[in-house]
């Protein structure tokens, strides 16, 4: 697994150009998928012929350091040539990363994003309602067997990646910075877990810093890995929006999570699910679907019932706890309207991880 | 001409002896009262000069020293002013000086020779007795309160001649009999207004039986505060010497007084309040919230609005059961046995898991609410419970129960926990697997575990089971306090 020259150039020239683009006001999308001496020229400015001469004097030798800067931090490279780069990733076509920075335990770092693995993206602000949509559903795909990709972001990311450990699954982390250090530092302890069990990726090497056009950057990266982007819960300008907007340039299924009319923090997934409107801009109608469960969304890729959820927790429970479970699903949300006859039969479905009791007392059914 | 007569002033909670001693010798005209008082004291001599004149006696044209001894405590208030009239009338020569040995005087004046009450007639009555004092004259409606005291004769008297024919054993008036101040607030509040909230109805009554902190949370308007306000109802009345440790700390602190408090106190302190007004403390260092709450229910409404450093210092209280206070080279000691009740939104709008999608709170505002909560304070609560608005047809139903049941099953329940308190508790083998996976499952810490036993415990006491049984562990369970840790990834 490496990097051949070409691409390690090209990932020099971006990181060498990274002040330039964070000045430019153009979608940086599509500046990345420009040429290299295109990019040189539109983004130069008065540092152009300089530029061309440092491009031209990029060597082997310079190559080969970055290569040794690499392992130096145990961070894996693999290029756009290599056998290994993850096939689903060239749908962005021009936009693909040259190099891609993979961190990660030694049998998996070798190993490509599977192609089927699914996409949990969404607002930072997220809601108690978005933050469990999105571990139950990360859980249960985990327990499927899917892999899970998301941004390590506060909020929705976050829940999905812990959703997906909780459960033993694989899940990989697409970071705008350098892979070998967490970013947002304060998720430091779930970036640990991620890179012991699953994958951190990272389109720009070891030395850099993140920038801030790197964060929208990556949303593609997350896009072209996955089968599936799903999108939870977003505000209508939101990040996840991208995400949603890239899976569709990559005639990839796009999965949404219905929320409350008139929250804000689901203003765009319903706007997205009503109007097909993402980051501003039109996506095929045919390719947005409305999710409610890991179920639909296997059912999305592989076909209607080819793969099944397991039942994690209704096989544990007792005819008691099945029928509270039922009337609770059906209305009876909130543990003041439990009799207190009930209760300790509640107590049991909690333990049993069928029911999770959040602020106020609000009763969610989890794994169904 | 000199003469003395004994008072008490209050140190804290405590009584202490304080002798006035009055000095008369030709000289100028003059009054000076030394002996570490403050304002209140100095103007004691205004007040005494005019009650002794306007009571029919002559105010001695002389050079008048007063003394307060000992002299190295400090002395405040105007409770010294009978004592200090009744002393210079003796050195004056208008009352035998003989009779003001074995009797202690305790008052204010009015400058129309009135005796005023003064905070802390029991407390004095007390150091009365322990001194071996024969007779306490006080002011006529704090009789009551200091005829509580047995082996001590009571004066009340209505004014400075009173005290004169009291103290030479002409005249004593009998104090009235012991009132029982049942409670000077409200008439009794009874869980029978209570509809529908079955599952805060159960909380309330396990942390009665068990002594639990509790912690209600729910939406503003639900009746959080009303349920809290009840709780006093189920607890158990309070023994003879709880009564006048209530009554005492009550006395002085000038709220209530002339007689006994049976009823638990219930304090529900503004958030606004200070650290020292929680706890106690002042320049004259006075009884906190948390000591006027002493045997009963403290209530912090709002917890999440109350300032950290009030919040913190109940901690040490809480645990021991009384705040001590240090000025200068004096330390002062309050009890504070309460039981905590606070009342919390559930989140910043309030509105979370009220079933409709009012709450717009993220989750990152949940655990910054959650937080300015959480801490070493949240760690003493036992029971946590939500409240909710109860639906129509619960409003419509007849309550569930009523303070006298409750309390009958809490009495009982606590005698068994009499019974029991040798013995760690046992759980019986399911319930043993249940904690068990409950401990698996890591939403709870060691002490977080101790606390669901301690309340299963109680929960067991209450149905009478020797052993805590699956269904005892589950409710508790079910009613301890969740942690900030386990607060994220939970869907409303």
């Amino acid at each position: 697994m490496t990097a051949c020259f070409p691409c390690l150039r090209r990932r020099w020239l971006i990181e060498r150009l990274a002040g330039h683009i964070e000045r430019q006001r153009t979608m940086v999308e599509n500046l990345l998928g420009l040429e290299d001496l295109e990019l040189i020229s539109l983004l130069g400015g008065r540092d152009h012929e300089e530029l061309v001469r440092a491009y031209a004097r990029f060597s082997h030798r310079d190559a080969e350091a970055q290569r040794e800067a690499a392992a130096e931090v145990q961070v894996a490279l693999v290029c756009r040539c290599a056998q290994e780069y993850p096939a689903q990733l060239l749908a962005l076509e021009a936009m693909a990363p040259a190099v891609l920075s993979v961190c990660g335990p030694a049998p998996l770092v070798n190993r490509p994003v599977p192609d089927d693995a699914v996409a949990i993206v969404g607002t930072r602000g997220a809601t108690s309602y978005g933050c469990g949509a999105a571990a139950r559903i990360a859980g249960d795909l985990a327990a499927a067997g899917v892999t899970v990709i998301s941004g390590m972001a506060p909020g929705i990311d976050s829940a999905a990646h812990e959703g997906a450990l909780a459960q033993g699954g694989a899940t990989v982390a697409v970071l705008a910075g350098p892979p070998q250090t967490a970013y947002p530092v304060r998720k430091t302890r779930l970036y640990r877990e991620i890179r012991e069990h699953g994958q951190v990726i990272s389109e720009l090497g070891p030395a850099m810093a993140t920038w801030r056009w790197a964060l929208r950057a990556r949303n593609r990266v997350i896009a072209g890995l996955a089968a599936i982007t799903v999108v939870i819960e977003a505000p209508i300008r939101s990040g996840a929006l991208i995400t949603a907007w890239h899976a569709d340039r990559c005639r990839r299924w796009i999965g949404v999570l219905p929320g409350p009319v008139g929250h804000p923090q689901s203003g765009g997934t319903n706007l997205l699910l009503a109007k097909f409107v993402a980051a501003r801009d039109h996506v095929e109608p045919g390719r947005v679907r409305a999710v409610r469960n890991a179920q639909d969304i296997l059912d999305l890729i592989h076909g209607e019932g080819i793969v099944e959820v397991p039942d994690r927790v209704r096989a544990a429970l007792t005819p008691g706890e099945s029928e509270l479970l039922r009337r609770i699903a059906a209305g009876d949300d909130n543990v003041t309207r439990i009799e207190v006859s009930s209760l300790s039969t509640l107590a049991a479905l909690e333990l049993k991880g069928a029911v999770a009791r959040g602020p106020g007392g609000g009763l969610t059914v989890l794994g169904g | 001409m000199f003469s003395r007569v004994l008072t008490f002033t209050i140190d804290g909670l405590h009584p202490r002896p304080v002798t006035v001693e009055v000095d008369i010798r030709p000289g100028l005209p003059a009054f000076t009262i030394v002996g570490l008082g403050d304002a209140a004291v100095r103007e004691s001599r205004e007040r005494v000069r005019a009650a002794i004149q306007n009571s029919g006696f002559d105010f001695p044209q002389q050079r008048i020293t007063a003394n307060l001894a000992p002299a190295s405590l400090r002395k405040a208030g105007p409770g010294f002013d009978a004592a200090l009239a009744l002393a210079l009338l003796a050195a004056s020569g208008q009352m035998p000086s003989a009779y003001v040995t074995d009797v202690a005087v305790f008052g204010e004046l009015s400058l129309n020779g009135e005796l005023r009450a003064v905070p802390g007639a029991l407390a004095v009555a007390e150091g009365a007795r322990h001194h071996g004092i024969a007779r306490l004259i006080v002011p006529r409606d704090r009789g009551g309160e200091a005829a509580l005291v047995e082996g001590l004769q009571v004066a009340a008297v209505d004014g400075l001649r009173d005290v004169v024919d009291a103290a030479t054993g002409v005249r004593i008036p009998a104090p009235p009999p012991p009132r029982e101040l049942t409670p000077l607030r409200e008439p009794e509040l009874d869980l029978a207004d209570v509809r529908g909230h079955q599952l805060p109805l159960l909380a309330l009554e396990v942390a009665a039986a068990g002594a639990h902190n509790l912690l209600l949370e729910g939406p503003p308007g639900t009746g959080k505060t009303m349920l809290a306000r009840r709780l006093p109802s189920i607890l158990p009345p309070l023994g003879q010497e709880e009564a006048l440790e209530v009554t005492r700390i009550h006395s002085i602190a000038g709220q209530g007084g002339g007689g006994l408090m049976r009823a638990r106190p219930f304090r529900a302190p503004h958030h606004t309040i200070s650290a020292a007004g929680m706890v106690g403390g002042g320049p004259v260092p006075r009884a906190g919230e948390a000591s006027l709450a002493h045997r009963g229910v403290l209530f912090l409404d709002e917890l999440a609005e109350f300032a950290r450093p009030t919040l913190e210092a109940l901690r040490q209280p809480l645990e021991d059961g009384y705040a001590t206070i240090v000025r200068g080279q004096r330390a002062l000691t309050f009890p504070t046995r309460v039981m905590l009740v606070a009342a919390t939104n559930p989140c910043p709008c309030g509105f979370a898991g009220a079933g409709d999608h009012r709450c717009q709170c993220t989750d990152a505002d949940l655990l910054r609410y959650r937080r300015r909560l959480s801490g070493p304070l949240l760690d003493r609560i036992d029971l946590m419970v939500n409240v909710q608005r109860p639906s129509a047809s619960e409003l419509a139903r007849p309550p569930h129960t009523t303070s006298a049941q409750v309390r009958e099953r809490v009495l009982e329940a606590r005698d068994r926990a009499r019974h029991h308190e040798v013995l760690k508790p046992t759980l019986e083998p399911a319930a043993k697997s249940a904690m068990r996976s409950a401990y698996d499952r890591g939403d709870l810490s060691p002490r977080g575990r101790d606390r669901v036993v301690r309340v299963a415990q109680t929960i067991a006491h209450l149905h009478g089971h020797a052993r805590i049984t699956e269904e005892d562990l589950m409710l508790a369970l079910l009613l301890r306090q969740r942690t900030t840790a386990e607060l994220p990834r939970m869907a409303a």
